[in-house]
């Protein structure tokens, strides 16, 4: 489930609000730091089973889950996800017509940050994210799309060597908007098969919340990587399939020049239990990557524990050498009570199998209180062992509205 | 199932091979380091142009790190090599450091003249 879409990060020359370094006053880089860590909701997957909802798609617009709540994905953040509250569209203060629904995230954070260099801790408080989404639509065809503001730093020197090094030097209408975004869809029904075809996260794995994950970081599922494609896709009782081929999107940049396909495949047991598989192929040039990974979650009832892991393997073939990679993410979920979860998660991401000192580790923690309809506050913290020797540690508040 | 995936890495990272023999060619460090770490959607991609330094494309990145002496053929104190180290400089990728392994490869490559 997703209330949330992912990150389009603040913007402007004025969005360097309350930014502090604890050693220099480095404003550019404390905010190159924000968008590179923003953990912005790709999906949020805890609530999948713990809410007693087997499948992402009946709380939201894609049949994959994330993005755009439906109406009764609503219902749910007031009835179900959060302590209380009128989860519709602004507190149900609009009736919306059936064929259009309308959502927008509202994000702000704060960080320390500490990377291990001679600069030391840095603090920052950043707008992280402003969306906007709809869905039009009746009957079976429908068009859905995002559009945000693009995070970037203005401010500094673009033409100095060191002051310069978080500094946007353009300035045009996609340097400040940006939807990551927008397909239309044919679905005649709420179960059985669908078609779309635009942008969007071709689906894989776990589809966690933050990018910064391994399993989405390093497996082409990063900030701004939603290819164009055109997907299908079978929606069950207890198995849903989706597969997609697409191409990297040539309209509003792309970090990897890649055609390929996605398939992902996820069977719901018992509403207790989710098993899937995942394949990725992706071609660009002097750079292949085929990637295959598992997930599950298994939610036990008795003790509020959800227990989610994703473990992936990777062959990528480059220019000059072929490498092995392994990525995998596992950790519980505790829903301590209505609108009150915490998680602790191990990461950990093997950059080339060949060389022992390439082993990412991460260790993980948060705590997310929805007090509110429409309200979320996280906590949440991460240390980063890489190699044998660097290491990283964040810490991050995140205050989050919804429309 | 809590464990079995931390003791797969575990036992994976201990057969992995010590030698970092991988090439010290720019085509293998853009590819394997550079554009995975440095060319994310909000830093030195296309997309984001962060300060003038695009490093998702190879050539535009050999170009932009060599022209504007972020790059220095044979010296390992060279700018790129203070920002990945943190000395004293901003450290890069500003979310994590690059592995040791990967910093000594590039450090490799341009001690042995930085060639494209």
């Amino acid at each position: 489930m997703r209330k949330a879409s992912e990150a389009s990060v603040g913007e402007g020359e004025g969005w360097a609000c309350g930014t502090s370094r604890a050693k220099r006053g480095l404003v550019p880089r404390a905010l190159v730091v924000l968008v590179a860590l923003t953990g912005v909701a790709h999906a949020y997957p805890q609530f999948q089973l713990s809410s007693d909802t087997p499948r992402c798609a009946s709380c939201h617009i894609d049949p994959a889950g994330g993005g755009l709540l439906s109406q009764w994905g609503q219902q749910e953040a007031g009835d179900t996800v959060s302590m209380g509250g009128d989860g519709r569209f602004l507190h149900g203060a609009i009736d919306l017509p059936d064929w259009l629904q309308i959502g927008g995230d509202l994000r702000a954070a704060a960080l320390a940050n500490d990377t291990g260099g001679t600069e030391g801790t840095e603090l920052a408080a950043f707008p992280m994210q402003a969306d906007l989404a709809a869905h039009v639509g009746s009957g079976a065809w429908s068009v859905t799309a995002i559009v945000g503001a693009r995070g970037a730093v203005r401010s500094g020197n673009p033409t100095a060597m060191m002051s310069d090094a978080s500094t946007v030097t353009g300035e045009s209408l996609g340097s400040y908007v940006v939807s990551r975004e927008h397909y239309v869809m044919y679905k005649p029904d709420d179960q059985g098969l669908y078609v779309r075809a635009g942008r969007f996260a071709a689906p894989y794995g776990l589809r966690l919340a933050d990018h910064t994950a391994y399993v989405r970081r390093y497996l082409g599922y990063n900030l701004m990587e939603e290819t164009y494609g055109a997907g299908a896709g079978y929606l069950g009782d207890s198995i849903e399939v989706h597969a997609t081929a697409f191409v990297y999107d040539p309209l509003q940049g792309a970090i990897r020049h890649e055609v390929g396909g996605a398939v992902m495949a996820e069977m719901q047991p018992g509403n207790t239990a989710v098993i899937g598989a995942s394949a990725r192929a992706g071609f660009a040039p002097g750079d292949t990557r085929l990637q295959a990974g598992v997930h599950a979650k298994l939610w036990l009832e008795g003790t509020k524990l959800l227990f989610q892991g994703e473990l992936d393997g990777v062959r990528e073939m480059l220019d000059g050498g072929d490498r092995n990679q392994l990525a995998a993410y596992i950790g519980p979920v505790f829903v301590a009570a209505r609108g009150i979860y915490m998680g602790v998660a191990y990461e950990a991401f093997a950059e080339d199998l060949a060389v022992r000192g390439l082993l990412h580790q991460a260790a993980d923690a948060w705590l997310s209180v929805l007090p509110h309809a429409h309200w979320e506050i996280e906590v949440s913290g991460r240390g980063q062992r890489v190699g044998p020797s660097e290491h990283a540690l964040v810490g991050m508040l995140q205050v989050h509205y919804w429309l | 199932m809590r464990l079995v995936l931390p003791c797969v890495l575990l036992l994976v990272a201990g057969c992995a091979g010590d030698p970092n023999d991988r090439p010290a060619t720019w085509a293998y460090i853009h590819a394997a380091i550079i554009a995975p770490n440095c060319a994310t959607s909000s830093c030195h991609s296309k997309l984001a142009d962060t300060a003038g330094v695009e490093l998702d494309d190879r050539d535009i990145a050999y170009g932009v790190l060599t022209s504007r002496s972020y790059v220095v053929p044979g010296d390992p104190g060279c700018t790129l090599m203070a920002l990945l180290d943190g000395d004293e400089r901003q450290r890069m990728p500003p979310d994590a450091p690059l592995p040791a392994d990967d910093i000594e490869l590039i450090r490799t490559w341009i001690l042995a003249g930085a060639q494209r």
